[in-house]
């Protein structure tokens, strides 16, 4: 019994080591190597046309900000150029109203109002907009983000190359000193965008679509079906989907865009299992055409299935763990007793959500915030959490790929009463275990502090102004 | 003894975790670097070129030395049109060769090299893995993504841009951005022209080196393509 206990932390052991070897791989490429720039050099030369989808749900205190960066951004706002298509999707606050604002003011401004059908998710949302775009190239931003002027015509250089199909930019939470989870997502987002990402388009690996600040185009987004609704992290498996076809997605680290990201543990951890619920989910269904896939790379394989399995890494460790002392109570050889101690070394190198913790150093490095590499002790908390989320995240995944042929809506956390709809939002629901907390409006109650967090700190701004891009 | 080694050991160890923490806690209790990363919201490209555009003017004007980074502003190159809607786009393993004056109507993926001969129109975008020799008076509707050598014969047009990893050789008369959409050229390395262009921009890693005869800088293995190839 000890030895097969022994056996099963070899195998984990070297699943973690190859995650490991491949972010240790991330660091090395991003601090060292020369970096690409993703066609930047033809930013501002090059403009399709574009068709700017936001996907709403009782945003009121947020959306004035999106629609205004907008309207200010640097595109010709010729209208056979560059649309923006607001989708209220069943929204019972001002949100309405507010839309319809500044689409009578503005002509390149369109507003779609959910109503009957509405609140039932972003993919939903996302599938009217897309029947509604016209342009070529279809770019997503969340409502409470806020693009700088340049923002979109960095997105569309990448689609000079027909090769590829999307393009994501780099996302820096606004509110990072909002509280402790604000913070902690500050400097793993940090690491996840300025690192891996940057490092996955370096090295011709998958870079990944993250649902914003980002785009496809309008083409191949129908030639794959669009936004899958039953899936929770559409984004996810629409990078997947793409790749699979052959097209590539870029990942543009200078187009930044400021998010309001989650501040207490409660919003935090609905979103966690989303993310964690969903990337299982296309674990499941992709796992086994990635490695069979006549038109990815060997790498590019590997990188896949890594990238599919990083949610999965958290039950990893706390089965190794648990393994770890029951070795150790039942008397295996001794060389047994160096696992759990082990175990800890490498969960405390490798995983931070996504992005190791020396991936968040480099970055924060990279981005002239070195103070900040002193919280990284502090981020140990964060993974114990993770862990804990992402392992009962694990079981609701396979409950929902057993059922999987029914298709699933998922109901948002706060916003529209389930009688307001002329269709029952629960009709098709697996159960209540498995989607509760699961809903891909989870970032609906906000505080609406963007801007103000981001006027404040203009004025001390520049300690770290020409970080590196 | 032995006993009060453990409890040192152990305490030595507690205290290096304390430490580690501490300064994590301090510098949350008390940020100095409490972020956000600053974004400035206002910022633009287009400023960028003009201020790197007044450089530029204050530059040497010596058409035969390499200017690194040079970039000028986006000008009227020819009148605008929409490029055509093209759909399907194709992937091709190895080696391509297109005979004069044929129309492609697809975007083209090519992983090896990429030849055609006169009067070729490519109604979509191109990225080709190997080298790419465009015959003369060659019509491209999109933009061509090269990760190798780049030549253009002479009077090609291109709509859209030029974006490529290798040098870029250009024979006179080339037309470029010519769609709505706008163009540039791009370019990790040197960029040759037998006839200076513009007012366009140009941005080559390397520079962009304006040459009278544009043989006596193309590459040997690259000109018996070129001559074989009869483009």
């Amino acid at each position: 019994m000890g030895l097969l206990a022994n056996m099963v932390l070899i195998v984990l052991i070297a699943i973690i080591s190859l995650y490991i070897a491949r972010h240790l791989r991330f660091f090395g490429n991003r601090m060292f190597k020369e970096q690409r720039s993703c066609q930047q050099d033809l930013a501002g030369a090059f403009r399709p046309s574009v068709s700017v989808l936001i996907p709403m749900h009782n945003e009121e205190k947020v959306a004035t900000g999106l629609l205004e960066r907008l309207v200010e951004m640097d595109y010709p706002k010729d209208d056979s150029l560059y649309e923006v298509i607001a989708i209220d999707d069943g929204s019972t606050d001002e949100t309405k109203s507010m839309v319809d604002e500044y689409a009578s003011k503005f002509s390149f401004i369109k507003a779609i109002h959910r109503v009957g059908n509405g609140g039932n998710g972003k993919p939903e949302a996302l599938n009217v907009g897309l029947k509604m775009a016209s342009n070529d190239i279809i770019l997503i931003f969340d409502a409470d983000y806020l693009p700088p002027r340049d923002c979109l015509e960095r997105l569309v250089a990448p689609f000079v190359d027909v090769e590829v199909g999307g393009v994501m930019g780099r996302v820096v939470p606004v509110n990072s000193g909002e509280s402790f989870v604000s913070r902690m997502m500050d400097i793993e987002r940090a690491g996840g965008y300025q690192i891996s990402q940057q490092a996955r388009y370096n090295l011709n690996l998958i870079p990944q679509f993250g649902g914003t600040v980002g785009g496809f185009r309008r083409s191949v987004l129908k030639a794959v079906g669009g936004f899958d609704a039953s899936m929770l992290t559409e984004d996810t498996d629409l990078t997947y989907k793409l790749y699979l076809n052959g097209w590539k997605i870029a990942y543009v680290n200078a187009a930044e865009c400021y998010e309001e990201a989650v501040w207490s543990w409660e919003t935090r951890e609905k979103q966690l299992t989303r993310w964690a619920v969903g990337h299982d989910q296309c674990l499941f269904k992709y796992f086994f055409s990635t490695l069979r896939s006549p038109v990815l790379s060997f790498w590019q394989k590997i990188d896949g299935v890594l990238l599919l399995g990083i949610y999965v890494t958290p039950i990893l460790m706390l089965l190794g763990w648990l393994m770890g002392i029951f070795t150790y109570l039942t008397g295996a050889p001794w060389w047994s007793y160096l696992f759990p101690a082990m175990f800890f070394i490498f969960a405390y190198n490798t995983i931070g959500n996504f992005a190791v913790f020396g991936e968040v150093g480099g970055s924060l490095f990279l981005d002239r915030r070195r103070r900040s590499i002193l919280l990284l002790p502090l981020m140990f908390l964060d993974l114990l959490g993770n862990v804990w989320v992402c392992s009962k995240a694990f079981f609701k995944a396979i409950l929902l790929s057993k059922r999987r042929s029914k298709p699933v809506m998922a109901p948002f956390s706060k916003g529209v009463e389930k009688g307001e709809s002329e269709e029952p939002l629960y009709e098709n629901m697996l159960s209540g275990f498995v989607m509760n907390n699961c809903s891909q409006w989870d970032k609906t109650e906000r505080s609406g502090n963007g801007l103000h967090y981001y006027n404040h700190k203009k004025t001390q701004t520049t300690n770290n102004e020409g970080r590196t891009e | 003894m032995a006993i009060s080694g453990y409890l040192i050991v152990i305490a030595l160890f507690l205290g290096m975790v304390i430490f580690c923490f501490l300064w994590g806690l301090l510098e949350y209790k008390k940020p100095k670097d409490a972020g956000p990363l600053f974004i400035d919201l206002d910022r633009s490209i287009r400023k960028r070129l003009i201020r790197k555009k007044r450089n530029t003017a204050k530059a040497p004007n010596n058409e035969h030395v390499a200017h690194s980074k040079l970039e000028l502003t986006m000008g009227e190159s020819g009148e605008e049109s929409h490029s055509s809607d093209v759909k399907e786009t194709i992937r091709v393993r190895g080696d391509l060769r297109i005979s004069k004056g044929e129309i492609i109507p697809y975007n083209m993926i090519v992983d090896g090299n990429l030849t055609s001969q006169e009067d070729v129109i490519f109604q979509g975008g191109l990225h080709v893995k190997g080298r790419v020799v465009i015959g003369a008076r060659n019509r491209l509707e999109k933009s061509i993504v090269c990760q190798k050598e780049l030549f253009l014969s002479k009077d090609v047009t291109v709509n859209n841009c030029i974006d490529c990893e290798g040098r870029v050789l250009i024979k006179k008369g080339l037309r470029l951005g010519a769609s709505l959409e706008g163009g540039a050229i791009a370019s990790r390395s040197t960029i040759y022209l037998e006839k200076p262009i513009g007012p366009l921009r140009i941005k080559s890693k390397k520079g962009v080196r304006v040459v009278g005869v544009l043989n006596d800088v193309i590459p040997q293995d690259l000109k018996t393509i070129i001559e074989v190839t009869g483009a």
